[in-house]
């Protein structure tokens, strides 16, 4: 009964990985910045949901969309007045100096929300009735399904518009080669504030989600944003949107199946030990020994080969 | 409140032993490594477990720090090395998590409290004083940095810059990066092992968030803003991040309790700040300038200029002196120096190779041409054992190399150029091409440490021997001048002149003329067969017939990954399906 | 660092207002950018003070606050140190996910400080540093500040990060009211936990009361933090099975997590009849909100009340049970509590609880040891002197506990360094109170229901 509890538990906690993994990886993914500030729109989203809903009387719902709009917002901001001016003049130092950028303003942004809470400590989200929900033994409350609900349709509506429409294809082209986008029409800080703009709303919708489970605290978010950064690292940094999220998902679950054995303190050990295990066996070619190869990692690994 | 108090003095020697062994993974060699603390805790807990279970000294806990974590480090980069360079991240970032979560969680390593180390002995003495503990960070500090400096501005340091600037480029001039890198990764871990049992020390206990992954962090953000790849960038960038602290508090000494809040979003404000008006850091790698050659007679040799006047002078129509033209067909007893026997590749479902053989002759140049993707740079890499490949042999000087990795071969004569130049960008141009000259003992461990004088001596005829291929290519005069900030065809002859210096016996040139000024083409053209003239067995895969007419002894035709004609160019322009598949010529 | 001398016509915690948040900042020039910031500040409620008391009262007077003369003990005017500036320090989490608590700690001492100068003391000047909430390196720095500063004591928070050793090397005596002195790290020379050593103190006590009111439950799971040296569970197992309760099983939770998931995963497989949650600070905030909603229905005995935790818990605080120290705000149990959260309502307005209070009582305590060492014609800026006074006379009347004429008693323990005897009382969250269910000493003893 436990597996089938610590099952559904790793369902939703892996659903809000997969949608802040699918965010920061979009990110990562397409621009190369190692957005670490992430963080901040996440918490950012949080507070202005709970300023609306308990200052403001805002329904839930609301302050859920205005929250992904502030996320967004102050995303693109980033993208546009600190991190793209910074690319070009840090050269070949980009990644790193957008890192140290990013960092700078992750400890900015955690130190303001400090200060906003120093007389309450956390912020709270309030206008959703949480309720529980039960099916046979399994406890959950009605947040969960629509965490899960929001984060995967979410991620099947960006993986649908990279997929399937010019902007997809304008965002992918960029992504394979910067250059040579622009041949094709794209502008590659239009489509950089785009994915800013993704990535932001779709940490700014987790935010609100978790912080109304939780509390909005000045670290809210540090947590996830590690684990984002994993699951879209070990996704692969070609990996589709669909891919990342289920690689969050499997997180999550394992996560929480490792619970049957271990308390949750060993989380974390439990997790980058297994993906230590993983990362070393991988060169030895045991993971793909049991998988025939398909075109699509053969085309992966001929372009690897190439570059 | 003075701002330098012993205590600041003291970390900042701490946190300079964790950022100038840093810089040498991140800056110098460009692996993005990010758990310096989680090593740093391997060397804490060492020392302070051992003091605290059974009274050891500081010197023995070290000692073990240090073995444990070039295990963890071996251990770690043999898979990190051979993945993608994400993985590298990725799997530091797991060490991070494993270490510190292990050592937060077990009661027996004082979970979250810690363990106590106050009075802990280093050669017997007690250190938990300023006036005795100074002393003792200080001369490791010195010490680390020293290594450093040593590792780092030495030939060792140039190929692990090298590495970080074209990695392919290292591999293809014979170095084992593979080697290099997972080396680094193994001494910087060592170090920060070292400095975390000093940051224990420094503290009085080993606890988690002293080797948190902000801690690896804060780190981190020292190596950058202080300028990769530049000691006293880091130096000064470890010490202006460490004071920024007392600093704000003795400036921004609010009467309140959100005074550190501010001083953390102040803290952030400042990073942001210093990295847009520095992109590259405080100190970027190249403000101070590494040592400028003294080009003496060299400055006077024939430069590039005067090549491309001589060159230019010469009647277009005119076909370039030959000191020794050689006819294959009239010499067929030629020596074979490399011999590709029914090569196959394939990606996926293409075959990018299938079936080709083919032999390159002593001292002669052979031209591999075909169509756009017919596999001729693929060939290139098969036979350099960039990539595997799938069936067939590669026979240099009749013994079977197949299968060996660029760098072995590279060892043994066969180095290659690349289409897109690869030079190593933020390198001198005199350095690219030393990178070129084989067997410095100044490029491993050993050589550099303990045969210092030896090393120095080579260095001395390497840089001679640089500057002459750099004069035989006319660039000279350009020596001193960071290459990437070189034109297209100067990076050219740059290039040129880095495979040259490795005295290869058979030089891969992959389109030496292709994207460069029509005027550097003929220049480029001299040279190669210059190249010649020394004995060297050449094959050029080139699209530019009028370069391939010039040069080539023998052509070798390509079509979907296979040989489908072979002779004098003449011959096979003259074969009227290829003069008009291929050569346009009705 | 920062020096707080203390302004009574400023108090140094009121909430910050757009205003002296500004003037005190010196930043004229960021006010621009920080303005979104501000206008979250000025608006923003402290938590729910509204949920528990509310903030109607007004100062005591002069004659008023001359009264806490009365409830010190004895007290000789000589030796009051009047006219004496004495500098003392405190590390508080002024930085981290503690920053919250350093603020409101930082408000008991200042009114301490406050209530000390008013009543004819000394000018007790604090030297404040932040411990980055228990961050080594940070906490390293704060006790490096304090050393430099030459402060012969200090009022310590979050066991001062692990940073015990230059304590005894510079002299420097502690007593720390944040975390106490747990087992696991007693008696650590120059280190004293100023409150009960969390959470073993309540052991007893709280099952005294389960095994008197609650005789249809047999079962308890305990929810706990690897964050000592010191792992409770075979000292529960020993205990638990003498009140007539069975010790089932511990969950070990992350310290600092927000999702209890699997903690409560696990509890819905143990269905246990009694839990004891020996989380702290936010935590047991975030647990009690999940726990909710979690379909479990068994008591929560939690061993921290605060307004913070719970705000983030809402409805799930209530009808939980809190066992901690003796602060009654609706029925004060002593005229110096009754004054104590008169003034501190008056001052910071809100409703004071027991966490801040053991920071007020922290700085009473120092006057004691100030007092004794003039006495004694000693020399109160060297530690080992205020060492020998708090061994001398380890007793101290405390605003916790005692009845409607006498304060409580704070009695330190000189082996363990923790208190031997402090009021603790066993509390339930009504929903808009904490009604007092029984109290009972460190330890267990003069248990009394009611």
């Amino acid at each position: 009964m436990q597996v089938l509890q610590l099952t559904v538990n790793g369902i939703i906690n892996g659903s809000s990985y997969a949608l802040l993994a699918v965010g920061f990886g979009l990110i990562l993914q397409v621009t190369g910045r190692f957005h670490i500030a992430y963080t901040i729109t996440y918490a950012l989203a949080g507070y202005t949901a709970s300023r609306l809903t308990t200052d403001y009387g805002a329904s839930f719902w609301v302050a859920l969309i205005v929250g992904m709009l502030v996320a967004t917002v102050v995303g693109v901001l980033i993208e546009a007045y600190i991190y793209w001016p910074l690319g070009p003049r840090a050269g070949n130092f980009a990644l790193l100096a957008i890192f140290t950028a990013a960092l700078g303003l992750l400890t900015v942004g955690q130190g303001a929300l400090g200060l906003i809470l120093i007389n309450s400590g956390t912020a709270q989200i309030s206008g959703f009735n949480i309720a529980p929900e039960q099916i046979g033994q399994v406890f959950f409350i009605n947040l969960d399904v629509y965490t899960v609900i929001i984060s995967w349709a979410l991620i099947v509506i960006v993986a649908l518009v990279l997929g399937r429409t010019r902007l997809g294809r304008m965002v992918r082209a960029v992504r394979s080669n910067l250059t040579m986008s622009v041949a094709v029409g794209a502008s590659p800080r239009m489509i950089y504030l785009v994915i800013f703009g993704i990535g932001s709303a779709l940490g700014g919708v987790g935010g609100v989600l978790t912080s109304t489970k939780a509390a909005v605290a000045s670290d809210s978010g540090q947590g996830a944003i590690l684990y984002a950064l994993t699951i879209a690292f070990l996704a692969g940094t070609f990996a589709s949107v669909i891919r990342i999220a289920f690689v969050g998902l499997g997180l999550g679950i394992l996560e929480s199946l490792a619970n049957l054995w271990v308390s949750p303190v060993w989380d974390p050990v439990i997790i980058y030990g297994l993906l230590l295990v993983y990362a070393a066996l991988k060169p030895f070619d045991v993971v793909s020994k049991f998988r025939r190869p398909t075109l699509r990692s053969a085309s992966a690994s001929a372009s690897e080969m190439a570059s | 409140m003075t701002l330098l108090t012993f205590s600041w003095i003291d970390t900042i020697l701490v946190y300079i032993m964790f950022a100038v062994s840093l810089n040498l993974l991140i800056g110098y060699t460009g692996v993005f490594a990010v758990a310096p603390a989680a090593f740093g805790a391997i060397g804490g807990y060492s020392a302070a477990y051992l003091f605290v279970n059974h009274g050891t000294d500081l010197v023995i806990g070290m000692l073990v720090g240090i073995v444990i974590s070039a295990m963890v480090a071996f251990l770690m980069g043999v898979p990190a090395f051979r993945l993608p360079t994400v993985w590298v991240i990725l799997l530091t970032l797991g060490i991070q998590q494993v270490i510190t979560g292990i050592f937060a969680s077990i009661n027996q390593f004082g979970a979250g409290y810690g363990l106590q180390v106050g009075k802990i002995t280093f050669f017997g003495a007690t250190i938990n004083t300023s006036t005795t503990l100074f002393p003792v960070l200080l001369i490791f500090a010195v010490i680390i940095t020293l290594l450093c400096w040593r590792l780092g501005e030495s030939p060792y340091g140039r190929v692990l810059r090298g590495i970080r600037d074209n990695e392919q480029a290292v591999r293809a001039l014979g170095r084992p990066v593979f080697r290099y890198k997972v080396a680094v990764l193994v001494s910087t871990s060592v170090m920060a092992s070292v400095a975390g049992s000093m940051m224990t020390v420094l503290n009085g206990v080993a606890q988690p968030t002293l080797f948190s992954f902000s801690a690896s962090v804060a780190m981190i953000s020292m190596v950058i803003i202080g300028g990769r790849g530049s000691l006293a960038g880091t130096l000064l960038a470890a010490i202006l991040i460490t004071l920024l602290t007392p600093f704000l508090e003795h400036v921004v000494s609010l009467r309140s309790s959100i005074a550190s809040l501010w001083q953390e979003i102040i803290y952030g404000a400042l990073l942001v700040v210093i990295i847009y008006l520095r992109p590259r850091g405080i100190i970027p790698e190249g403000l101070i300038p590494r040592r400028r050659i003294p080009l003496g007679a060299y400055a006077a040799a024939e430069s590039v200029t005067a090549r491309l006047e001589s060159a230019a002078a010469r009647p277009r129509t005119t076909a370039i002196p030959r000191p020794e033209r050689v006819d294959l067909d009239v010499v067929p007893e030629r020596e074979v120096v490399l011999r590709a026997d029914n090569l196959y590749k394939s990606f996926g479902g293409v075959h990018a190779v299938n079936g080709l053989s083919f032999e390159l002759q002593k001292g002669a140049i052979t031209a591999l041409v075909g169509p756009n993707g017919a596999g001729k740079t693929t060939v290139f890499n098969l036979l350099t054992g960039a990539i595997p490949v799938d069936s067939g042999t590669v026979w240099l000087d009749g013994e079977d190399v197949t299968g060996l990795k660029p760098d072995v071969l590279a060892r043994r004569g066969l180095v290659r150029s690349f289409q897109d130049v690869k030079l190593f960008g933020d390198l001198s141009v005199y350095e690219n091409v030393m990178l070129g000259v084989q067997h410095h003992p100044g490029e491993n461990g050993v050589g550099l440490f303990f045969r210092p004088g030896q090393s120095r001596s080579f260095e001395r005829q390497a840089r001679e021997r640089a500057l002459e291929w750099l004069s035989f290519v006319g660039m000279a005069s350009e020596a001193n001048r960071t290459a990437g900030a070189l034109g297209y065809g100067q990076q050219k002859l740059v290039a040129v002149a880095r495979v040259l210096a490795s005295e290869a016996r058979v030089l891969l040139l992959d389109e030496p003329a292709s994207g460069i000024d029509h005027s550097w083409v003929d220049v480029t053209l001299d040279l190669i067969s210059e190249i010649r003239s020394t004995g060297r067995t050449i094959c050029v895969v080139e699209h530019n017939l009028h370069v391939v007419g010039q040069l080539a002894d023998h052509v070798y035709f390509m079509e979907l990954g296979r040989v489908t004609a072979e002779g004098g160019l003449a011959e096979l322009t003259s074969d009227p399906r290829l003069a008009e598949a291929y050569f346009g010529i009705d | 660092m920062t020096t707080s001398d203390h302004d009574p016509r400023l108090p140094a915690s009121r909430p910050i207002s757009r205003r002296n948040f500004l003037s005190a900042a010196g930043f004229g020039g960021m006010a621009l950018a920080a303005s979104p910031l501000l206008a979250a500040c000025s608006t923003s409620k402290p938590g729910s003070a509204k949920t528990i008391g509310s903030a109607t009262a007004s100062a005591a007077s002069a004659t008023e606050l001359k009264k806490i003369l009365d409830y010190i003990g004895p007290y000789d005017p000589k030796f009051s140190g009047a006219g004496t500036t004495w500098k003392l320090g405190a590390t508080l989490p002024f930085s981290g996910n503690g920053s919250f608590f350093g603020k409101l700690w930082q408000s008991g001492i200042d009114l301490a400080v406050a209530h000390i100068k008013e009543i004819g003391g000394p000018t007790i000047q604090i030297v404040s540093s932040d411990n980055g909430s228990g961050d080594a390196q940070k906490s390293h720095n704060a006790v490096q500040q304090m050393v430099a500063a030459k402060v012969p004591g200090i009022i310590g928070t979050e066991a001062l990060g692990g940073v015990w050793a230059p304590l005894a090397q510079y002299k420097i005596l502690c007593l720390d009211s944040g975390a106490g002195a747990p087992i696991g790290i007693q008696g650590i020379p120059y280190y004293y936990g100023a409150r009960s050593a969390y959470y073993s103190d309540q052991w007893v006590g709280t099952l005294e009361y389960m095994k008197q009111t609650m005789s249809d439950k047999k079962s308890i799971v305990t929810i706990d933090n690897v964050s000592t040296i010191f792992d409770p569970k075979p000292a529960l197992r020993a205990l638990i099975p003498n009140y007539g309760f069975q010790y089932k099983s511990s969950v070990t939770a992350t310290t600092g997590a927000t999702d209890y998931s699997s903690v409560i995963a696990a509890l819905h497989q143990a269905k246990p009849d009694v839990i004891w949650a020996s989380i702290s600070q936010f935590d047991i905030g975030y647990f009690m909100k999940q726990y909710l909603t979690s379909g479990l229905k068994a008591p929560v005995f939690a061993f921290q009340w605060t307004r913070a935790a719970r705000a983030i818990a809402g409805n799930g605080y209530t009808n939980q049970y809190f066992s901690t120290e003796y602060l009654d705000v609706d029925k004060p149990s002593n005229p110096w509590q009754d004054l104590y959260i008169q003034e501190y309502k008056s001052k910071n307005g809100l409703t004071p609880e027991a966490y801040t209070a053991d920071f007020y009582m922290c700085v009473f305590m120092w006057w004691q040891l100030m007092r004794d060492v003039l006495a004694k014609g000693g020399n109160i800026n060297r530690g080992p002197d205020l060492l020998a006074a708090l061994q001398a006379r380890p007793t101290f009347n405390t605003v916790f506990g005692g009845d409607a004429t006498t304060p409580g008693l704070l009695t330190m323990d000189l082996k363990t360094h923790s208190p031997s005897a402090l009021p603790q009382a066993v509390f339930q969250d009504t929903g808009n109170s904490l009604k007092q269910l029984a109290t009972y000493d460190v330890g267990g003893g003069n248990f009394k229901m009611g």
